[in-house]
């Protein structure tokens, strides 16, 4: 920004300076001077070279350039014939097996690929005035493949969305199926049937095996039963104290505390025999908890398994 | 009057060559149908003079402040979700050599919504965990879905 | 020219409108460029409308690499392999024994390596004015075959062809449809820049595994759908219908007073008439009749 004084009209001709000006005497040298407090290379390197005349091949562009993901193989223009002609675009039942992180990649390539297109076109278009349509036809199966992804995605919505509307008539069969499949299955199937079973726990009551990533609420609290009735009537046919607790309890646990030590017990004849027995002592001292604490007391049971979780790894890590 | 020759109404291929008589301003031969183009169609935003704005409907990103600058708003600038885990296997194409699949939803009305189909899906996922399907075979070309 | 069309969509309304031709001016438009194309960039055949190309196997009828027999014209009888289909003029171009025209090029389109205007293009010949050409048994010497041009196909029932990687109809003979014409053997052409290969793209990666939660994440759902459209409208309740319609009006004293009439009018019991009644106007209608007879 300019600053101006002000003056009179005639101040800025006497100030002018003439041939009969005299010159401001120099500054009286100074012989303390402080030398600069920091070096830099700049003071040692910087030297005057010869001017760079502005030509192409006087510019380097480095190899990892984010612009160069506008170009493919690097090239001002792709040829005709060497666009990809013959590739069709992804079919939807293609894409119907695709997961949610394979879509999203895909997605994604495909607009980088359309921007490398684009400016192809646009050079072909308004450098060259051609009216050749052939990156467009390219990036129009592209396109096409991207909103079969949108789609696919939608269609994938409303169908969880419709199936859980009408689940809640069919939860009960479904389970049932699983149920007596899963009794009925002999010894040597039992790691498999556990496999099953956490993998029916997930995708019914949404329990996650983790035990840290679960968040508790009804249908956490109603799996948990569910799962730890499966348990011991899995067992009971092979330990008579497992059947004895099932009889004692009408064939089926209610209380929330007696199930989640149930549910949370290895799956296996000694851990699940373990587990009755203290489930037992429980019923023994008359511990049990009420339907309308439910909530709260298995969420503070699933918060100190997950500190004992974390408190035994850092000890086993140390 | 003598009559034209034959010769003089074939076309030569100096003629065939000049054929529409018309000429860019460089010089070179003009080939197609007129020069002047079409006029009757909307400007667009990159055409017209410097008093024309004509903008793409598009809100702006942020606002204008006192001293000449810009604030951008970055909740009004479009972003593109990088995904979790890329999967740089997946191209934009299919090969054509791979015959395009389709779904024939036999049994179930509503096809790819329909209740009953999740339903089974989900009892042979619990059944079974993560097994390919037939469609996994690349000679597969039709799927229940 | 502008060179910048290709990024809007303005005034494509109204480009639209121009390719709608009126009817009585097609052949006049026509006329016009063709007079104005130069003779290197007019095609042997019509160009096509859009909506009138050929796109399945059964609109083309033969494909690439099968013998045809050109059947009009200066080069009518000469067997010929089809090289590839032009779908700009629904015909086919053929190789070096078909139909061929020299024409002067101008040096701004010549292609590397030529040194002369004149250049020798393949003409597309149409479909009528070709017929295929067949190896088929001889009856009359077993185990040997003979070649016949067949005059017209027909197709029957369909098969997944390996080649084609899709569904192609059986190619019969029209007339002996017992005789199946096979198609030909495309060419091999390896996987392109852009492709997924084969086993990649059918790998499945997604299995329905829960009812409990969705299987795609919400944020991603708002940008494929919105879910405060304006053209996803509710569903109407008995309760919204019964707020929404007006309630009967209570009727007035005289619209009831004349509601009450009418009923009592139509109470009341229809007369009949007697027998002496019936007499008397039979008795009556006889004597006007036989007083004017």
């Amino acid at each position: 920004m300019l600053s101006f004084k002000r003056g009179l009209h005639s101040t800025a001709v006497s100030l002018a300076r003439t041939k009969y000006t005299k010159p401001k005497p120099k500054p009286k040298s100074r012989p303390h001077v402080r030398p600069p407090t920091q070096h830099t290379h700049h003071s040692n390197d910087l030297s005057v070279t010869a001017p760079i005349p502005p030509a192409a091949a006087n510019i380097v562009t480095p190899d990892d350039h984010p612009l160069w993901q506008f170009f493919a193989d690097k090239k001002y223009m792709r040829k005709f014939d060497e666009l990809d002609n013959d590739s069709r675009a992804w079919s939807i039942p293609e894409l119907r097996r695709k997961s949610f992180d394979d879509l999203h990649s895909l997605w994604y390539t495909s607009l980088r690929e359309r921007n490398v297109l684009a400016r192809e076109n646009h050079l072909l278009k308004n450098d060259m005035g051609s009216n050749q349509d052939s990156y467009e036809a390219v990036a129009e199966k592209i396109r096409t493949s991207m909103w079969r992804i949108r789609h696919v995605l939608s269609e994938r919505d409303w169908a969880f969305k419709k199936a859980n509307e009408q689940f809640d008539s069919h939860k009960n069969k479904f389970l049932q199926e699983f149920e007596t499949d899963f009794l009925e299955a002999p010894i040597v199937e039992d790691e498999e049937c556990f496999e099953k079973l956490t993998r029916l726990q997930s995708s019914v009551f949404g329990i996650s095996e983790f035990i840290d990533e679960n968040i508790v609420d009804r249908t956490f609290v109603d799996g948990m039963k569910y799962v730890a009735n499966l348990k011991l009537k899995k067992f009971a046919s092979r330990s008579d104290d497992i059947r004895e607790l099932l009889e004692q309890s009408n064939h089926s646990i209610s209380d929330a505390g007696e199930a989640f030590v149930v549910f949370t017990a290895e799956n296996s004849e000694t851990a699940v025999k373990e587990a009755s027995d203290v489930v037992k002592e429980l019923r023994s001292k008359g511990n049990s908890v009420s339907r309308y604490d439910e909530l709260e007391t298995v969420n503070d049971y699933v918060k100190q398994l997950a500190a004992a979780q974390v408190e035994k790894n850092v000890v086993s890590g140390v | 009057m003598r009559p034209t020759l034959a010769n003089l109404f074939r076309e030569s291929p100096v003629s065939l060559l000049t054929r529409p008589w018309k000429k860019n301003r460089d010089g070179t031969l003009f080939y197609g149908v007129s020069k002047s183009g079409n006029r009757r169609t909307a400007l667009t935003t990159k055409q017209g003079n410097k008093t024309l704005y004509k903008g793409t409907r598009s809100s702006r990103i942020g606002k204008h402040t006192r001293y000449g600058g810009y604030t951008i708003n970055w909740a009004k600038v479009r972003t593109f979700v990088t995904p979790m885990n890329f999967n740089s296997e997946l191209k934009p194409l299919v090969s054509h050599n791979v015959p395009e699949l389709k779904h024939s939803f036999q049994g179930y009305q509503k096809g790819a919504l329909d209740a009953q189909l999740y339903f089974q899906k989900l009892r042979n996922y619990v059944n079974e965990g993560k097994v390919q399907s037939e469609a996994s075979d690349v000679k597969c070309y039709v799927e229940r879905g | 020219m502008s060179g910048y069309q290709h990024l809007s969509k303005a005034g494509s309304r109204f480009l639209k409108q121009v390719e709608n031709r009126p009817k009585h001016l097609v052949d006049h438009f026509k006329k016009f460029e063709e007079k104005s194309m130069p003779s290197f960039l007019v095609p042997s055949i019509p160009r096509v409308e859009d909506e009138e190309r050929f796109k399945s196997v059964r609109e083309w009828k033969y494909m690439p690499g099968d013998r045809v027999v050109v059947t009009k014209g200066k080069w009518k009888g000469q067997v010929c392999l089809i090289h590839q289909h032009d779908k700009e003029t629904n015909g086919f171009v053929l190789d070096e024994n078909g139909p061929t025209k020299t024409v002067p090029v101008p040096k701004q389109f010549w292609s590397e390596g030529q040194n002369s205007h004149m250049v020798t293009f393949p003409m597309a010949v149409s479909q009528n004015d070709v017929k295929l050409v067949a190896d088929i048994d001889d009856q009359k010497a077993p185990g040997e075959t003979k070649t016949v041009a067949v005059r017209d196909i027909v197709f029957r029932g369909s098969y997944y062809d390996e080649a084609y990687k899709k569904l192609m109809p059986f190619r019969c003979v029209s007339g002996q449809e017992d005789l199946v014409i096979p198609w030909p053997q495309p060419e091999k052409k390896p996987d392109g820049t852009l492709a997924t290969s084969p086993e990649v793209a059918r790998e499945q990666t997604f299995w329905v595994s829960s009812i409990a939660q969705s299987p795609i994440p919400q944020g991603a759902l708002l940008t494929i759908r919105n879910p405060k459209s304006k053209f996803r409208r509710g569903v109407l309740t008995a309760r919204d219908i019964g707020k929404l319609v007006a309630p009967k009006m209570p009727l007035t004293k005289t619209k009831k007073s004349y509601i009450a009439e009418k009923q009592q009018l139509a109470a009341r019991p229809k007369r009949k008439l007697s027998d002496d009644e019936r007499e008397l106007i039979g008795s009556k209608v006889f004597e006007y009749y036989s007083q004017n007879a």
